[in-house]
């Protein structure tokens, strides 16, 4: 049996660090390095740290959020190691008293097709560290813009039993931290970062680091369960608390109990124990908290009438469900039918091909919605449709232009020149008789084939249907030299 | 003279030889001083006494020296101590020890050299360099630093000067200022003091900021004034005595007491755990000798009262000063600033070299210790037991003191106004003996003033004769009470 619980680090999104005045520059990569860390950041001496609020607010936010009961007092401790993106010798956490305990977060028919709560056991607040940039032959630099940057880590009880409730936690994880704006959410920058303790048959628990993706994360607890369930057989199950990283390809032994290192935890001597008056910050705390994932998720899905999957890309990110909503609106008065597969698959589609992230000012609204009434009046094809909304967001000066100005400057028009059409779809029957021969023999999907080479052909004049029936109607004609 | 005393007693870590513009119409206009080597300065280095922190110059000011320069004060130099305030002789350090000049030394036991360095510019942030700029927009900043002898003499009968503070006292005791600032974290203002026979005072926790006071143990560090004259204690402490955002231990303005009425019928309570058996003639002879007197006084009444957890002090306080310095001194890696070795093997890594190196035997002995209390065997053991005795020691002095505690306000309405015991079980040791004694027993002279350390209480060493001297205690926030009785017995001189 397989038991799983996550440790989750999460950078909070504060304007300024956590005991300094320095800038909070978590989501920006390209900030140059040390430039954005002051004198505490890098541990002068004489210096002080002092708790700043905002990112005190967000951790509660956060909390309340998850369903945690916040703590009247907290205080903050330091955990000791030396390394050498750790300036201070020590990070400043909260082991003894943390600012939230005792929460849960529910994976719905949304996250999992059998709903499951999964417990929180505790919230706590502390400094990132800074980062190591390694170079060559051992050398490496070290860049303090991250060093102070708040975080919450987050542990969860041993509650997971699957990969797939392991994924759909930290899914909803992320949606409820940007949903609450107080995080980005990825895991690609370090936003979020997610350790997992696993055991199987109740043995020693391991402790699995170093996992970047969710990909990486789902392929980790499958490589170590496989690994433990072989050794199980075998009769030597794991005995010893044990850390291992993630190599892209198999967990590997970082450090057992014996050289398990000792944090030496103490209470800080100088930083002041957080003190809240719970009945007067709770109530204010919670009525700025947004709906939640699942209460907007629920309200989507009824108003738009769309999958659960496009709802959930929608969520993940506001600007896009903005932009979707305008969208819906002015779709629906123009008497085009619901345009999220437009927007879901082929606007965010043809975005990725072009290497282009989503603004809503990639493509104005009034003219998507005027590309799709000139789709609903039977002006294009669907195909040319899709070319010419690739088109209009890699050449936004062409978005001034009318549509049907484009699709003659382009000759888009959809075309039904009888004619041309024998004369293509002759030509490439002609052309593929062993193919011909499949459909007729009783592949008809091979039909497809046949329908995409006719497209081509003709450049996508022709609508995708129209070509299937010409086909499907000569085929019929044909002399029949195989069934005999 | 500066000079030559500090050829012979090596009272300086460094002399400030470029002179800057004071404000002449400051309440310290005219007056000059000498600030512990803890306390960081843009003007000069900031060592701690360690090869560690050697020639660190560090790029913003503490608030005591800024209050101090604001009031037209002149700084001299920074004062030689105990590595990182890790002592309480001023033999611990990387400059070499400082001597008391009390006693008489005949030869010079370091010599004085010139360095310079260059800061780019007047805002912060601006780079630092100990080689001379290509343009002259710098400011160019001249000092000078000891450098030990081999062949050094100290004269037999030579005794300690007490220590952390010991620099901020000698120079004190050899008129080169007219009072020092010194750091006091379980008597290192009081001890030299006393053993220098000057007035030295640690005021309450926290009322004094400690931004760009290095830290040796956080919740003991106390900033504390020392200087001949008790007026000019007092007036110094005035212009310290502001809350400082950037301090998080920093007393809020609302809860700073500024009274300074002492009631016509003074209670003074002596500590029946302080009359020590193992007491030294002399002082013990001082130490009766001055309670006589008060009684003959009308104005004062003595009594005997008991603080039962006394005698779990020094143990209380090791335990606690050695956690907190073992988890302060971990950033000292050589990787941002301070001294580096450069070298490491497969074995050891760069830091660890760096900081076997770069910290004395002293200081690492207590990193050792502080790292056993707070490991997981040592934690509930050590640290945790600690702390539970520092509690009670609060809640007995509490239960002894007539005045409110400033911030729980307990109190005991039929107490005592202040507290009275010696500052020093004995004189101060000859060198020669102390370089003998086992840690363990050196750690003994701390007795008397760890307590009102760990209580936070502001308290004075007042000198009664040479090397001699006793502590006035009040309860935690009436300052200026032990100041203005400090006043009262330097007028009446009963000393």
């Amino acid at each position: 049996m397989l038991k799983i619980g996550l440790e989750i680090h999460a950078q909070l999104k504060s304007s300024r660090k956590l005991f300094s005045l320095s800038k909070n520059t978590t989501s920006l990569l390209d900030v140059r390095p040390n430039t954005t860390a002051s004198f505490f950041d890098v541990s002068l001496p004489g210096t002080q740290p002092k708790l700043n609020k905002e990112p005190l607010l967000l951790a509660l936010k956060t909390a309340l959020a998850l369903n945690c009961s916040i703590s009247e007092i907290s205080t903050f401790d330091r955990k000791h190691y030396f390394y050498g993106d750790q300036p201070l010798g020590y990070q400043i956490t909260q082991h003894y008293q943390p600012i939230a305990k005792d929460g849960y977060l529910k994976l719905t028919k949304y996250d999992l097709p059998k709903e499951k709560t999964i417990r929180i056991e505790q919230i706590q607040i502390e400094q990132d560290t800074g980062r190591t940039l390694y170079k060559e032959k051992g050398h490496s630099n070290v860049d303090f813009n991250r060093s102070n940057i708040p975080l919450i880590e987050m542990v969860t009880k041993p509650d997971f039993s699957s990969v797939e409730e392991v994924r759909a936690f930290i899914k909803k994880f992320q949606q409820t931290l940007v949903n609450l704006g107080v995080c980005t959410g990825e895991l690609e920058t370090g936003a979020i970062r997610v350790d997992v303790n696993l055991s199987v048959d109740d043995n020693s628990r391991i402790e699995i680091k170093n996992l970047p993706t969710t990909s990486a994360i789902v392929a980790a607890i499958r490589h170590e369960y496989k690994r433990q369930c072989r050794l199980i057989e075998k009769g030597e199950p794991i005995t010893e608390v044990e850390t291992r990283g993630w190599d892209g390809k198999k967990t590997q032994k970082l450090r057992s109990k014996e050289d398990a290192i000792d944090y030496r935890y103490m209470p800080d001597p100088e930083l002041p124990a957080i003190r809240l008056r719970l009945d007067d910050i709770v109530p204010k705390v919670r009525a700025l908290l947004p709906p939640s994932v699942d209460e907007q998720l629920q309200e989507i899905l009824q108003k738009y009438e769309i999958k659960l999957r496009d709802a959930n890309i929608l969520l993940a990110d506001h600007e896009l469900m903005e932009y979707y909503k305008e969208l819906y609106n002015k779709s629906v008065q123009s008497g085009v039918p619901n345009p999220i597969n437009w927007l879901t698959h082929e606007l965010l589609g043809s975005l990725s091909k072009s290497n282009m992230a989503f603004e809503k000012s990639v493509l104005h609204v009034d003219k998507f919605v005027e590309l799709l009434v000139a789709l609903e009046n039977g002006l294009m094809t669907k195909t040319n449709g899709k070319l010419l909304l690739m088109h209009l967001i890699n050449n936004p000066q062409d978005q001034e232009v009318p549509i049907p100005q484009l699709l003659e400057e382009f000759d888009l028009t959809k075309t039904d020149e009888t004619e041309v059409l024998e004369q293509v779809t002759d030509k490439v029957i002609s052309e593929n008789p062993s193919v011909v021969e499949q459909v007729i023999g009783g592949k008809p999907k091979k039909l497809n084939y046949l329908i995409g080479l006719c497209m081509r052909a003709s450049e996508g004049k022709f609508d995708p249907k129209l070509i299937e029936d010409k086909l499907k109607e000569k085929l019929s004609n044909l002399p029949n030299t195989t069934k005999t | 003279m500066l000079r030559q005393l500090s050829l012979k007693y090596n009272i300086f870590t460094s002399i400030a030889l470029t002179k800057t513009e004071s404000n002449s119409a400051g309440l310290l206009a005219n007056t000059s001083y000498a600030l512990k080597d803890n306390l960081v300065t843009r003007d000069t280095p900031t060592t701690c006494s360690s090869k560690i922190l050697a020639n660190y110059v560090s790029p913003f000011d503490s608030t005591v020296s800024k209050l101090l320069t604001q009031e037209g004060s002149q700084l001299i130099g920074k004062t030689n101590m105990d590595e990182f305030g890790m002592g309480n002789s001023s033999l611990n350090s990387h400059f070499g020890p400082t001597l008391n000049p009390l006693y008489e030394q005949k030869s010079d036991i370091v010599d004085l050299e010139e360095r310079e360095f260059w800061i780019g510019g007047e805002r912060l942030n601006e780079e630092i360099t100990f080689k001379r700029p290509y343009t002259d927009n710098y400011l160019h900043r001249k000092y000078l630093v000891p450098k030990v002898r081999s062949d050094y003499k100290i004269d037999p009968q030579m005794r300690i000067v007490g220590g952390s503070s010991g620099g901020s006292a000698a120079a004190v005791a050899a008129d080169l200022v007219d009072y020092a600032i010194g750091t006091d974290t379980g008597g290192s203002v009081r001890l030299p003091s006393c053993y220098t026979s000057i007035f030295g005072f640690k005021p309450s926790y926290g009322r004094i900021s400690r931004w760009g006071l290095i830290p040796y143990a956080q919740s003991l560090d106390t900033i504390g004034i020392m200087s001949k004259n008790i007026n000019l204690v007092r007036k110094v402490f005035g212009i310290l005595d502001k809350h400082d955002s950037a301090d998080p231990t920093s007393v809020s303005q609302e809860n700073r007491i500024y009274d300074d009425k002492v009631d016509s019928q003074i209670k003074i309570g002596i500590p029946t755990e302080m009359s020590l058996e193992g007491m030294e003639n002399d002082v013990k002879e001082k130490w009766r000798k001055l309670l006589k007197q008060l009684q003959k006084l009308p104005e004062f009444e003595l009594f005997l009262i008991s603080v039962p957890s006394l005698s779990k002090s020094l143990p209380a306080y090791y335990t606690l000063v050695t956690s907190e310095a073992s988890s302060n001194l971990a950033r000292y890696d050589g990787i941002r600033y301070g001294y580096r070795t450069g070298e490491y093997t497969n074995l050891e890594p760069e830091f660890a070299k760096t900081r076997s190196e770069g910290f004395g035997p002293e200081v690492k002995r207590r990193i050792i210790l502080g790292s056993y209390s707070l490991s997981s065997y040592g934690y509930n053991s050590h640290f945790m037991n600690a702390t539970k005795v520092r509690s009670k020691l609060i809640q007995e002095f509490n239960s002894v003191f007539k005045e409110p505690h400033m911030l729980t306000k307990d109190h005991n309405p039929d107490g005592v106004d202040f507290i009275l015991c010696p500052t020093a079980t004995s004189l101060p040791p000859l060198v020669s003996q102390y370089q003998k004694v086992t840690p363990v027993e050196s750690y003994m002279n701390d007795i008397l003033t760890v307590p009102f350390s760990l209580a936070g209480l502001p308290v004075l060493s007042i000198p009664l004769g040479r090397s001699i001297g006793f502590q006035l205690a009040g309860q935690l926030g009436h300052d200026y009470k032990v100041l203005k009785l400090a006043q009262m017995i330097d007028e009446l001189h009963i000393r």
